[in-house]
């Protein structure tokens, strides 16, 4: 179905090329993953594959690539667009049209398919993908999850062989990923699509794929079915993880796997004892609970958009030393939240009180010296010449002076120290969200509110803020942290509040709220239920296996 | 199935913005202008789009609208007989009488302004702008999507603009100065840009432009220009030479539509749900041209001289010729239309 067979290409401009000498065949009807960090070539292996790459991005190929017959290359991506569908990360940046149905039957009218079979697709993609019922919506209407369905019912109006996603789940929440993921492999099934994704979270995809493109720096590090290559691939979720610690032969691609390995292993699968006892806190000052003064204290905070109500009275605490993630599905009020406490949305009712001060009629500009918030797109903030002006602007705008002592430090601590003098926007993602971080917390706040901050982080990325996360916290900061991302709660989090529609559904020790809500718990909460344990260092202590 | 729009074709409705807006134009009498601007009112409660979000605050608008140029003329124009009183005459331009007369010129200038506004703002909020684009020639297919994509892009670049706004907000920054935007440009602008490619990289992989046999001459360019050169020409010398200039303008005229009907037909590309052309849209249609052809042809049975009304040399009350008025009420058949059961069964929702 698909071949690759020694192909390179650089991108305009650039010296090193983004994909070197890659061969690789993949069969009909496979469900394949490419994995790699962050720059390893795999969205431009997914765009070689429509021919996006070189025809819509320009710079030198070498080699070839057969698609179904056709030859992306030459023919480029118009023609290539009845055999591979392309869905891309962010569902706002793809939309063309204003409602689902139009918009569904725009690549038709552009291919010139006749009225009668334009309507057939239609419909055909619409039952397929479970649209039927948002047919006349409004595409600003939908939710993250619904919208990417339609992009996909839109890459599949055209018939296509192929189905490839570039990070198609990376803005959902963990449900409305998984739903995404199911409908992918029911298509994968049904219609023997070959289907080619990327993602860095691999504890949601693994399960689904039938196969593994692993790439590192342009070049093809590994490849071949799950099984065979689960050993070679550095990154693995956590079950795979405990189980190369556990030293198995075979290593498990989904939980129900690693449940039949750990009962053949001899261990049981069955609820622990409900103790405390395997886990203990994450970090050092983490947890205790009953500091006197709280960093952070809302008191029945509401908030309302017009009509619609957001924010229907949340209380919680946040207290130094602590990390604090808030979890719920898109639309649960998550963002809306952060906002109200740093100020740039006025409650509507109820009250935040920051290091023991009420906030309401304080300016935000004063709020954020005590308080940090690094919103969802830390792009927004980026705008002066150099990673070290970033941070000097922020002090000035507070009336502070912007000298080295204050700067240099923090810049070392985010690991910029050899970037200070770059453009903020040349640098990679993981560099500019810490060049952000640094912009907002140049002033030493005493709390960090932080809105998905993973987001489009390879597992590299994502370690460097941990650690950071780990250290602020052992300083005694407060930490707030919104996110869909559950492995990482499980990594860092003290508590968690669990956010639906605009109220604390489940407020508590992670251990326990994930224990009430399995659809969003760590895969090793779920493999060791009752246990206590969230990740495989807490799994590794409980099984007594020296990590 | 879509609220509003009366369920009738966008040309029809095409069709009733202009012929309004033409009368509202020529027509100089404060009480036919009153009628007008209250249809456009009375249609847009009846056939508005619900989404339609343009909500302008119409009273506001009219108040202000009214006012000013009632001020203005009154003011600046010193003729009438019935003088309010008088400001120094070596003050310039305002200097002199001021007049009841005037002002009410003004406020009949006023008037139409607002009426045309207000058909308009009808017009908008009747068709949705992707029933706009479709009205576009073919030839234009690939113009009229470039459109329709600006259209969506403005209320995605305004959310981007007040998240940045946010951003820059808590990191103690304070919008006062020209310079204080730079924190607000460089990322919008950005953003911008990188948006614009995924959107038109998303297109591509969706084989837009994947049409057949659609090689844009640069014949076809030329004979755009030719014919668009002959058009000015022929106007401009249809002033002095009467049968040269329309004959060039003739051709001008001529040259373009075959071009535009020659390349409509190559770019191919389908329709999706095309909406019938139903009997309602043909009586929309005519009843919308009926009030011209009463207005502007000299019937002996029709007070002709009432379309036109000055308030000077003395101000008096405008003259009324009740079929005329009643004429206009044609332009109130969408609303009517609308109350009547008798809808057309479009099969489907009839968005396009």
């Amino acid at each position: 179905m698909i071949e690759f067979s020694h192909f390179s290409y650089t991108y305009p401009g650039r010296e090193t090329p983004a994909l070197h000498d890659v061969s690789l065949q993949i069969a009909e009807g496979s469900f394949v993953l490419v994995t790699g960090t962050s720059g390893a070539g795999k969205s431009t292996l997914l765009r070689a594959l429509s021919g996006l790459v070189p025809h819509f991005s320009g710079g030198r190929v070498s080699g070839q690539i057969r698609v179904d017959g056709h030859d992306p290359l030459h023919e480029g991506p118009r023609v290539l667009s009845r055999v591979v569908g392309t869905v891309f990360q962010n569902p706002e940046a793809q939309a063309v049209l204003e409602r689902v149905e139009a918009e569904i039957a725009f690549g038709l009218e552009n291919a010139a398919v006749p009225l009668a079979e334009m309507r057939e697709r239609v419909d055909e993609v619409l039952a397929l993908l479970d649209l039927r019922p948002l047919r006349d919506r409004r595409l600003s209407t939908l939710s993250g999850g619904e919208r990417q369905r339609v992009a996909i019912a839109t890459a599949l109006a055209l018939r296509p062989r192929v189905l490839v996603l570039d990070e198609p789940t990376s803005q959902l929440d963990p449900e409305a990923a998984a739903d995404l993921l199911e409908a992918l492999a029911r298509l994968n099934r049904e219609l023997d699509l070959t289907i080619v994704l990327t993602e860095h979270r691999l504890e949601r995809v693994l399960p689904y794929a039938d196969r593994v493109v692993a790439l590192a720096g342009g070049e093809l590090a590994a490849e071949g079915p799950v099984p065979e290559i689960l050993d070679r691939i550095p990154q693995l979720p956590p079950v795979a993880t405990l189980a190369r610690s556990l030293g198995w032969e075979t290593l498990p691609q989904t939980l129900a796997q690693a449940r039949r390995f750990l009962t053949l292993d001899g261990h049981s699968t069955v609820p622990g004892p409900n103790g405390s006892a395997g886990r203990r806190p994450n970090g050092s000052g983490g947890g205790n609970g009953h500091s006197p003064a709280p960093l952070l204290h809302v008191h029945d905070v509401h908030f309302a958009y017009g009509e619609t109500q957001v924010i229907r009275g949340v209380s919680f605490e946040v207290h130094p030393g602590e990390v604090v993630a808030l979890m719920g599905a898109n639309g649960s009020g998550k963002t809306t939240l952060l906002k109200t406490i740093v100020g740039l949305l006025p409650a509507g009712r109820g009250e935040v009180w920051l290091n023991g001060r009420l906030t309401a009629g304080r300016d935000v500009a004063e709020i954020a010296q005590e308080v940090a918030y690094l919103p969802q797109t830390p792009d927004d903030l980026l705008f002066a010449d150099s990673v070290r002006e970033e941070l000097a602007i922020t002090l000035r705008n507070h009336g502070l002076s912007p000298d080295a002592a204050q700067i240099d430090p923090l810049l070392a601590r985010l690991g910029l120290s050899t970037s200070a003098g770059r453009y903020p926007r040349d640098l990679s993602v993981g560099q500019r969200q810490r060049v952000a971080l640094g912009a907002v917390m140049v002033t030493h706040p005493s709390l960090l509110l932080l809105d998905e901050p993973t987001r489009g982080l390879d597992y590299a990325a994502k370690q460097e803020l941990v650690a950071l996360w780990r250290q602020w916290r052992a300083e005694g900061m407060g930490l707030l942290l919104v996110t869909h991302d559950v492995e990482l709660v499980a990594l860092v989090a003290d508590r968690v509040l669990f956010l639906e529609e605009g109220r604390v559904a489940q407020a508590g020790p992670a251990v326990a709220v994930f224990d009430a809500l399995p659809r969003f718990a760590p895969q090793v909460a779920r493999l060791f239920p009752g246990r206590g344990w969230l990740t495989v260092e807490d799994a590794l202590a409980g099984l007594n296996v020296p990590g | 199935m879509e609220k509003g729009n009366c369920h009738l074709d966008a040309r029809a409705w095409l069709v009733w913005v202009l012929a309004a807006a033409a009368l509202a134009m020529t027509i100089r009498n404060p009480l036919y202008t009153v009628i007008l601007l209250l249809i456009a009112r009375v249609v847009d409660v009846a056939c508005g789009r619900p989404d339609a979000g343009l909500d302008l605050p119409l009273g506001r608008i009219a108040v202000t609208v009214l006012f000013f140029a009632t001020l203005f003329n009154g003011l600046f124009v010193h003729s009438g007989r019935t003088v309010l009183f008088a400001l120094p005459a070596t003050w310039p331009l305002i200097g002199g009488p001021i007049t009841v007369e005037g002002m009410a010129y003004g406020l009949e200038t006023g008037l139409i302004l607002l009426a045309l506004l207000f058909l308009f703002v009808t017009f908008n909020r009747v068709v949705s702008p992707g029933e706009l684009v479709r009205l576009t020639p073919r030839a234009f297919h690939d113009l009229g999507v470039v459109v329709l994509i600006a259209i969506t892009y403005v209320p995605e670049t305004a959310r981007h603009l007040e998240r940045i706004r946010e951003a820059q907000a808590i990191r103690g920054h304070r919008l006062r100065g020209l310079r204080d935007w730079r924190p607000v440009i460089i990322p919008l602008l950005v953003g911008g840009l990188e948006r614009a490619m995924s959107v038109a990289e998303a297109m591509v992989a969706r084989g837009y432009g994947a049409t057949a046999g659609r090689e844009q001459s640069p014949r076809m360019l030329i004979g755009l220009v030719l014919g668009l050169l002959l058009l000015l020409a022929g106007w401009l010398l249809a002033f002095w030479y009467d049968l040269l200039g329309w004959s060039l303008l003739g051709s001008g005229g001529l040259l373009l539509g075959v071009l535009l009907w020659r390349n409509g037909r190559r770019v191919i590309h389908t329709r999706y749900r095309p909406r019938p052309w139903t009997r309602q849209d043909t009586l929309l249609s005519v009843a919308a041209l009926v009030p011209l052809l009463v207005v502007f042809v000299p019937w002996p049975f029709l007070a002709q001289d009432t379309l036109g009304y000055t308030p000077y040399p003395l101000i008096h009350l405008p003259p009324f010729d009740p079929v005329i008025g009643l004429v206009l009420l044609l332009f109130t058949l969408p609303a009517i239309l609308s109350t009547g059961a008798t809808r057309p069964n479009v099969e489907g929702p009839a968005y396009d």
